[in-house]
């Protein structure tokens, strides 16, 4: 076997050689860039619109795309930020908290409610950033006008931080315009014991007066509604110590009200009233042969029949002068269905307790016709 | 020089003498202090005096309530209370050992205290004398007498309220009363007019308003809307009556539309006392017209019809005779000014016992 081996040791370089050697290499280097196509850089933002471009980057943007509609990428981050399996409540309530405040220093208060509220639901355990939600929420409400809102959030705030003036000053204000002015006392006074705040104190005295004007409101409401019942229930007793029989009424104390007002359109306010202990009632005159009527409000019962017939006679409708107050009967249907003749010369109380006289819709109902004629006795006829 | 048979007594009053003994001691001299006489023979012995002042603060609460009740009977004596006040026991005067306990909250027995305080005050120059003892404590006691809850031995302390009044009759009081300090006391007084629970309270209350009044430089402030003293003073002279629309209108707010239970205040006095003291702020034309803008003449109408006392109804008709005239028909800025000649005096006299004998 032949050994040979090359003892081709090489010499270690030199320093002049290892320097011509460097040189060689970037030489080469530079000829192979050198030989490379040139081209432009284009993926970059163009230089005359770097802002707009900016603008657009879901990482530098400032606001929210006018359309609304978020680059994927965009919406990824957001996404990351709002993603309950990628940050801890506290950093979720954090991020809520922001875009809440977010919204609010623009004045979106509705969106910022969202935020907040969004936040809220999170329920994590720092109780200084629940207050802030809280808080800021409240804060919202108020600028909306929603004042019982902002009381309520106000509240729920000072039970996370008993401590925090900012809110319970709001829960003061808010209650004062929901016109709850005990809360609202009550919030100023534990204000006060802090600090001695002008503004607060100036609140408490507003609060005080309001609610002594509200307090004498409701006093004076309630004696009215007490007079108003007193008059009913007097307007009531009186009409039964008459022993006026009244439709749909069993007994006495089937009266009231409902059943006097008068059924006839326009009516309303002539229901029956007293005026000096005397009844003034609505009445109707029927006039079947001209299928006329005549409604007259307040007549006096202590005044006889005839002077309300004097009212109304001569009637226009009565152009051969047929009516009048001493050719005429006057006729009125008892709850037995049949038809009773009056005496006009009594008085109306008199003829209201009538043996079969029956008050319907609380007005007193006269049928009219010539003395003697065919339609009277027509009218007779037909009942029987 | 012959012994004063209750030296034999002083023994059993020491701090140190048999429970028993005191108490057979103290009875006996309590039934003393019943009688005018009694008290000035006890007057006489000054070591009793002091035994029975040492022994309000005994261990056992039955030696206390009796010395506390002795001593009420001794104060409720002119000389009684002129003479106690003298004493100084300790490094403390009498006065500041009563206020001491008032201010306790576990002494049993301080409205024993209290009426004490309420007799020695009574008498307007003890009050100057004793003044000095009470001005430091003015603040303390008024917040205990507003705190109904301060005693924790069942005491209500209502007899502070009197005690505030008898006090009223002194400048410096007057003065404590009505300025930030850093509350002004009326203020925290003016409530009680309507408390109640107690006509002692309500009473001892309105004196002092009442002292106030006499006094027309205070009546700006009386009158001044944030006091509300109106409000306060008219309402134990409503019952429940109507006024028209227009005449409600004028009464300050909390008085108008009073419910249908309201009553007015049965005590004769107190009637009395509120009359006089819108008698006082009628002095001034200011006062006047602040009176009349607020309807205070309805009130009096209306209570002169309710009234049956011919005392308070001539003092009704006195307000009323003043407020219903015009500003020039009264022809004096100040009546508090006006000189009386002393033979109209004697006639105007004669005239109000003519009426009121002739209510009667």
């Amino acid at each position: 076997m032949s050994d040979k081996t090359e003892t081709n040791k090489k010499a270690p370089m030199t320093d002049v050689e290892r320097l011509a050697l460097c040189q060689k290499l970037d030489e080469e280097l530079d000829d192979f860039i050198n030989s490379l196509e040139k081209k432009r850089y284009t993926d970059g933002w163009p230089e005359d619109r770097w802002e707009e471009e900016m603008d657009k980057h879901p990482f530098f943007m400032k606001s929210v795309p006018k359309d609304g509609e978020l680059s994927p990428l965009a919406e990824g981050l957001a996404k990351l930020k709002y993603d309950p399996e990628e940050n801890t409540p506290l950093e979720l309530a954090n991020s809520y908290k922001e875009d809440g405040n977010f919204n609010f220093k623009h004045k979106n208060y509705r969106l910022a409610l969202l935020g907040y509220t969004e936040g809220i639901k999170v329920r994590c355990d720092d109780a200084d950033v629940n207050a802030s939600l809280y808080n800021n929420r409240a804060a919202a409400h108020w600028y909306l006008k929603n004042y019982r809102s902002a009381l309520l959030d106000s509240e729920k705030a000072l039970t996370f931080d008993p401590k925090h003036n900012k809110a319970r000053t709001r829960a003061a204000n808010s209650a004062f315009e929901a016109k709850k002015y005990d809360t609202c006392i009550d919030h100023c006074q534990k204000l006060l014991e802090s600090k001695n705040d002008k503004e607060v104190v100036e609140l408490l005295n507003k609060a005080k007066k309001s609610k002594m004007v509200q307090e004498r409101d409701e006093r004076k409401k309630g004696r009215s509604d007490a007079k108003r019942n007193e008059d009913k229930d007097e307007l009531i007793k009186t009409i039964i110590k008459r022993g006026i029989k009244i439709s749909k009424c069993d007994d006495e104390d089937d009266i009231d009200l409902s059943k006097l007002e008068p059924t006839l359109p326009g009516a309303h306010d002539a229901i029956v009233h007293i005026e000096d202990g005397v009844l003034m009632w609505p009445i109707l005159f029927l006039y079947p042969e001209h299928q006329m009527t005549d409604f007259i409000k307040g007549c006096p019962e202590n005044v006889p029949l005839i002077r309300q017939l004097q009212q109304v006679f001569p009637a226009p409708w009565d152009a051969e002068g047929k009516y009048m107050c001493n050719n005429v009967n006057v006729y009125y249907e008892g709850y037995d269905k049949m038809p009773h003749i009056v005496d006009p010369n009594e008085n109306l109380g008199d003829i209201l307790v009538s043996k079969y006289f029956e008050l319907k819709g609380g007005t007193a109902a006269f049928f009219i016709l010539p003395r003697g004629s065919v339609i009277e006795r027509n009218y007779i006829e037909c009942h029987i | 020089m012959a012994k004063d048979p209750l030296d034999e007594m002083i023994q059993f009053l020491k701090p140190q003498a048999r429970i028993d003994l005191k108490h057979i001691a103290l009875d006996h001299l309590l039934g003393l202090s019943g009688t005018e006489d009694g008290i000035n023979v006890l007057l006489k012995n000054e070591k009793i005096i002091q035994s029975i002042i040492e022994l309000t603060n005994d261990k056992v609460d039955e030696i206390n309530k009796n010395a506390l009740l002795l001593l009420v009977n001794v104060t409720a004596n002119t000389t009684g209370a002129s003479e106690i006040i003298k004493y100084k026991p300790s490094y403390k005067n009498v006065i500041e050992i009563f206020i001491g306990y008032v201010l306790d909250q576990q002494k049993k027995d301080a409205d024993a205290v209290c009426m004490i305080l309420s007799n020695i005050t009574r008498q307007e120059n003890i009050v100057e004398e004793c003044l000095d003892s009470f001005m430091p404590h003015l603040n303390d006691l008024l917040n205990v007498f507003v705190n109904l809850d301060y005693n924790k031995k069942g005491s209500k302390l209502h007899y502070l309220a009197p005690m505030f009044s008898n006090l009223s009759c002194s400048p410096r009081i007057r003065k404590w009363l009505t300025e930030e300090n850093p509350y002004v006391p009326l203020l925290k007084l003016l409530p009680f007019c309507n408390y109640e629970q107690s006509v002692i309270l309500r009473g001892g209350v309105i004196g002092t308003i009442r002292n106030l009044s006499f006094d027309t430089k205070y009546h700006d402030f009386l009158l001044s809307n944030d006091l509300e003293l109106l409000t306060y003073l008219l309402s134990p002279l409503m019952g429940n009556e109507d006024y028209p629309d227009d005449e409600m209108d004028k009464l300050p707010i909390a008085l108008q539309y009073l419910p249908k239970e309201k009553q007015r205040d049965a005590d004769v006095d107190i009637r009395k006392m509120i009359i006089e003291t819108l008698n006082q702020l009628c002095a001034q034309r200011k006062g006047r017209e602040i009176l009349r803008d607020n309807g205070v003449y309805y009130v009096l109408r209306e209570n002169h019809k309710w009234e049956k006392d011919p005392n308070i109804l001539l003092a009704c008709e006195n307000v009323v005779d003043i407020l219903i005239q015009k500003e020039d028909e009264v022809g004096a800025e100040d009546l508090t000014t006006v000189e009386i000649p002393e033979d109209m005096t004697e006639k105007f006299q004669k005239m109000d016992e003519e009426y009121i004998n002739s209510v009667k």
